[in-house]
């Protein structure tokens, strides 16, 4: 060994060991948080675990919980997917908000609020984007929930192929268009985007055998709508909009012109597009026979023009940036109202509530033997106002 | 775990141990031992498969 410099060099090694188990800690007890999602006192009836729709992803990351609500009249079935992106906490929010105050007399409501767990397993620090969310209940009690990033964690699948080549696996179409492709290439990390990988591969990735299984557990126990909840920056054209496969574009626009408008919500209905392969609203409703859809919520703490991003950024919606890019060009850069200067997760999952409820009063006013009653949907208006999600949360 | 995950942990252990050997037996200037540990750290994190 070299003399010269060796106390510089053993203090160098020793910080970077200091920095190494101080992240490392951090990032481990972010892979391992378990988020406590109350069922005592909610309507749940039981949970299965979705392996049982894949048996290979037993014991694995993303072997997640799905909750079931059954009413007490059988029904039509709705299954509401939360977390896909985990970056995108208002879809995350709004299931677990639903699963434990919605209570269904007819029919039957599944919930996974966490389908790509992997996601939510870590975030990004590049992007200077928390790791948690903080709710107080009504009751005092202070929640924490995962603050993730948009793809699952590299520590499951790694590494990523140069091009990510989409393709269906061993399921044949039900209802694909006769001018849709089948395939698709993409860069590379979209291989670990949850939304890009259905209907999924039996024994692929860790993301694919995710979407494999749902894909299966919709086709299994016949489910009549999928809904998976988003948000997306407001600068994106796809924003404070339902996404509707050919199969369920009826029930949305009619829940929109019907339902939700009538309380004062825009919405905007965008169709599916045929060659976009590997979405829910796309693939979901090709490969199985249920309603499609998938509800966009604008977000600011995902936009590019967004400012300093932390936590409050996510829960307020508040920035200072996104106030500006709404006062000039004639507020033609964003494509939500941002004239408040907010745009608050409680708003966020309202309009997610607000869109479920619609669809599905709609999907039974349609289908009258797909029916499904819910009753303790929560107050759209009252969550708007009080702008306090953990006065939603038990 | 996959094949193809393996040889890149392999690729990693041994990228790692080539900047640790540098910091320790080659860099003189602090900057570059700076700039070595600041290459370990992620590595180490990537190898012990935290991140």
């Amino acid at each position: 060994m070299k003399k010269k410099g060796l106390v510089s060099t053993c203090i160098i090694l020793a910080v970077a060991i200091f920095m190494a188990v101080f992240t490392g800690i951090s990032f481990s007890k972010k892979r391992n948080f378990v988020e406590d999602v109350v069922t005592a006192g909610s309507a749940v009836t039981k949970t299965v675990k979705l392996s049982t729709y894949n048996p290979n992803l037993a014991g694995s990351f993303g072997d997640v919980d799905i909750y079931v609500l059954e009413g007490a009249e059988p029904g039509g079935q709705v299954l509401i997917l939360g977390g896909t992106h985990a970056n995108e906490p208002a879809g995350h929010m709004a299931a677990i908000v639903m699963l434990e105050q919605f209570v269904p007399t007819k029919g039957t409501v599944y919930v996974i609020p966490d389908i790509c767990k992997s996601g939510l397993s870590h975030n990004d620090p590049l992007e200077g984007t928390p790791q948690y969310l903080h709710f107080t209940t009504a009751g005092g009690e202070t929640r924490t929930f995962h603050f993730g990033s948009r793809a699952s964690n590299p520590i499951d699948q790694w590494p990523d192929p140069d091009t990510y080549l989409h393709t269906s696996g061993e399921w044949q179409p039900l209802n694909l268009p006769a001018n849709a492709k089948t395939t698709q290439t993409l860069s590379g990390s979209e291989v670990r985007n949850q939304n890009r990988c259905y209907p999924g591969i039996a024994n692929g990735t860790l993301t694919e055998k995710v979407s494999y299984a749902v894909t299966n557990m919709i086709n299994t126990l016949k489910i009549d709508m999928v809904i998976d909840l988003h948000e997306s920056s407001p600068e994106y054209a796809v924003n404070n909009a339902i996404v509707a496969h050919e199969n369920a574009k009826e029930i949305a626009s009619m829940a929109y012109s019907l339902n939700l408008e009538e309380q004062g919500m825009k919405f905007k209905i965008e169709p599916s597009p045929i060659s976009l392969r590997g979405l829910t609203h796309r693939e979901l409703g090709d490969y199985t026979d249920a309603f499609a859809l998938l509800c966009e919520v604008g977000n600011p703490s995902q936009g590019r023009f967004r400012g300093f991003t932390d936590e409050t950024l996510a829960i307020t919606g508040k920035d200072p940036c996104y106030k500006v890019a709404s006062e000039i060009h004639d507020g033609k850069l964003l494509y939500v109202d941002y004239s408040s200067g907010d745009f608050p997760i409680s708003l966020r999952v309202a309009r997610h509530v607000a869109a479920v409820a619609a669809l599905v009063e709609e999907m039974g006013f349609e289908y009258p033997e797909k029916e499904i009653l819910i009753d303790n949907i929560p107050d759209v208006e009252e969550m708007i106002e009080t702008d306090d999600l953990g006065l939603w949360l038990r | 775990m996959s094949l193809i995950t393996i040889v890149y942990l392999a690729i990693a252990a041994i990228v790692f141990l080539s900047v640790l050997y540098n910091l320790v037996m080659k860099e003189e200037r602090v900057v570059d031992k700076i700039a070595c540990a600041m290459i370990l750290v992620p590595l180490a994190l990537r190898l012990l498969m935290i991140k």
